[in-house]
Order: structure tokens, then sequence, then C-alpha cells
């Protein structure tokens, strides 16, 4: 997927994550995850975020993550908007129960 | 915020609602100010402190945000005693020309910061392109842009809005703590300018950084001006002269480069468009020196 803009979803109200997606060239995907539950959930929060880019085929972006402690159905959902959105695609294909 | 308010997450609210305003209107990142007790708050909110004073701080939401215009700005030549001078060059005259000269034989490598902040008559990319010209041939200067970051209207709003400043509430403080922060990474030791007897604003900062800077490492050098025929050289005099349609007259105040430049009608007519554009609101730089 190839990313056009800068593009937010999320909110930073409790137990939701606001995801900003900025395209890049190169570098890879770059993560800054802010979260209330860093300690406890952070290393899964960061996998979650990199397996949704992964599976919309990102290869390339700056990803700044405030998480306020949300399961990771929403965090893939989040992450899958706002990467749809930077796309210009608001067409994603949605599933229910993963 | 209202004490029966506080503690309900409204400032996350307004945070969101801000961040989504901001990337629909094209701006993609954003800074904030606060008090140094807020830094913790917003610090969960995703924002990280560029630099600070004590009674302010600077926040942006990209945290690798600073460290990455730094580490763009860091050049693998540079070696031993490093200077650095930041310039408008709105356009570059021999006077900057002059300080750039005196500047580089006092240090092994000078970075030459150039203000990126397009709100002169000049456009950024324009005035960069001239400097790289006219200065290329110092082989120990290596030119850089100011960012988002330094002498830009985050770090220093009053530089861009000199007609409504007195000399002596110039708000500079957080401008000098970014360039501190900037010196330890790069390793720069001494930062030079130009006298100033002319502009408050700029005379205001040098007594700022006079007595700052020391703390952070750093030696100030001031370096006296070009004068021609006793006058000073300036950026001023050019743009008026450009301005009143004797472009031809400042010959012997630019390098060729500059000359050449306003050479091109194109470039005229953009630099007088700008000039009345930036005029209006308030926002043109109305008085610059060679020590920017």
């Amino acid at each position: 997927m190839d990313l056009k803009r800068t593009a937010v979803a999320g909110t930073m109200e409790s137990s939701d994550i606001m995801v900003t997606v900025e395209p890049r060239e190169s570098g890879g995907i770059v993560l800054e995850l802010t979260s209330s539950v860093m300690k406890q959930y952070g290393r899964r929060i960061e996998q979650v975020i990199r397996e949704t880019a992964a599976e919309l085929g990102v290869e390339n972006a700056l990803i700044c993550a405030v998480d306020k402690g949300a399961l990771d159905c929403t965090v893939r959902a989040r992450t899958g908007a706002a990467l749809f959105r930077a796309a210009e695609q608001e067409n994603g294909t949605w599933e229910v129960g993963r | 915020m209202r004490p029966d308010l506080q503690g309900t997450g409204l400032i996350a609210h307004l945070i969101t609602h801000l961040q989504q305003e901001a990337i629909s209107r094209g701006a993609n990142s954003l800074f904030l100010y606060t008090k140094p007790e807020n830094r913790r708050q917003f610090a969960e909110l995703g924002f990280s402190q560029v630099a600070g004073t004590e009674r302010v701080l600077l926040m942006e939401d990209r945290r690798g945000g600073f460290a990455a215009w730094a580490s763009d700005i860091q050049d693998a030549r540079a070696h031993g005693t490093i200077g650095c001078l930041a310039a408008n060059c709105d356009p570059m005259t021999l006077g900057h020309r002059y300080l750039i000269e005196r500047a580089a034989a006092q240090c092994d490598t000078l970075y030459l910061l150039v203000v990126s902040e397009d709100r002169s008559a000049v456009p950024a990319a324009h005035r960069r392109l001239m400097v790289e010209q006219a200065a290329g041939d110092l082989d120990n200067v290596i030119v850089a842009g100011t960012g988002r970051y330094l002498i830009s209207s985050a770090s220093f709003p009053d530089y861009f809005l000199k007609e409504k400043t007195e000399a002596g509430t110039v708000w500079c403080g957080l401008d000098i703590a970014v360039f501190c922060r900037l010196a330890e990474v790069l390793g720069i030791s001494r930062r030079f300018v130009g006298t100033e007897p002319l502009c408050p604003v700029t005379a205001a900062y040098n007594r700022a950084m006079a007595e700052a800077l020391p703390r952070a490492g750093v030696e100030l050098v001031e370096i006296p001006r070009l004068e021609r025929n006793g006058v000073p050289i300036s950026a001023t005099a050019v743009r008026g002269l450009i301005a009143a349609g004797r472009w031809r007259e400042i010959r012997p105040l630019v390098p060729g480069a500059v000359y050449d430049y306003f050479s091109n009608e194109e470039n005229r007519s953009l630099f007088l468009r700008r000039c009345s554009d930036f005029g209006k609101t308030g926002q043109i730089i109305t008085q610059e020196t060679g020590g920017r």
C-alpha cells in the first residue's frame, strides 16, 4: 500500500489509541509509542501495530501512537484506519472476530 | 482549566481534536508551549520536550523530531574547534560574506545555518542557494538550515514580528535553549554573531546569548560589521534599493551570485510581490544586519 499523506485515526480517550501515520521514502517502520500501560503491554502493542502495517503491505512510515489502554482489536482497527486514510483509500475491507 | 474539570480527560479530548484538525489542514505535526510543571501531563499525550527554560517548555508531537533535524545537520567532516553562525541572509550581502570568512578563520569547522522559515522577502530556498553559491569556496564551512527549531516561529516568534517588539521584552530564551541542545549534539564550542548597533531585537538576542551561552560551554564571539563608506553593509539597505527599482546599485554590496539573481526580472518581481504580501500582514523582516 502506497502512503500519500499524513493521517490520523483514534482518540486519546481511555481504552482508545490515537495513531498518526506519516509517509516515509525509506527507513522501514519507525514507531514512536507512548502508552499508559507501557511496562505491561508496550511490546504487545508494538507487535500489533507492526503486524497490521505488514499485513497492509506498508514498508516505510513513521507511526506515532498514543495509547490509553486499548485492546488489541482497537489497536489493529485504529492502525488500519490511519494507514488506509494515509493511502487515501477509505474502502478498507474490515473483518470481524480476528 | 477550571478546577472542577481537571482530571476529567478534557485535555486529552482537546489535544486529540487539535491534532485531527491540524492534520486535516495539512500541518503534519504540532508544537506546544507549556509550563515546566505540565511536562509529564503532555508527555503522556505523546509530546516530548524540544527545549525549555525555567518558565516555559517547547514540546513537539514527534519524539524523534529534534534528533532527526540535528543529525541532518551533522557532517562527518566536522572536527577540531567547531563554530556556528546563524543568519537569515535576506539576501546575502558582502557583510555576511565578511562575517562568514572571519568566523571560518576562527575555527576548524563552521556550521552556517540559514534561517529556514519562509517569511522573508527572498524565498527560503533561494536564500539558501545563494549562500551555498557565495560561500561554497570556503572549504571548512558547512551550510545547513535552521529547520523548524532554531530562529523559527516556534522557538523565536519575536524575530518575525519585529515591529511589535520592544527590545526589553524580546523572548529569545527558548531559542537559546534550543541552540544549546544543538551545540551539545554537534560539539559546537563557539557561536559567532555580528555586532548589532541598529536592530533592537537582534541586539537583545546577542546580549541574552552573551549571558547564557558560557553556562552551556559555548563562547560567544562578536564580529564587527563590515562598513562601506562609513556605513555598515546591511541586507535592509539592499532590500530597500531593490524595492526602489535601483537594483543595479546593489552590485558593490552583494556577492556576484546575489547580483546575478536580481538581474533576473522574474526574481525581482517575485521579491516585490513577497515584500508587499508580507508587508501587509506585518511579517516582513524590516531590519537586518550582517549578524543575521
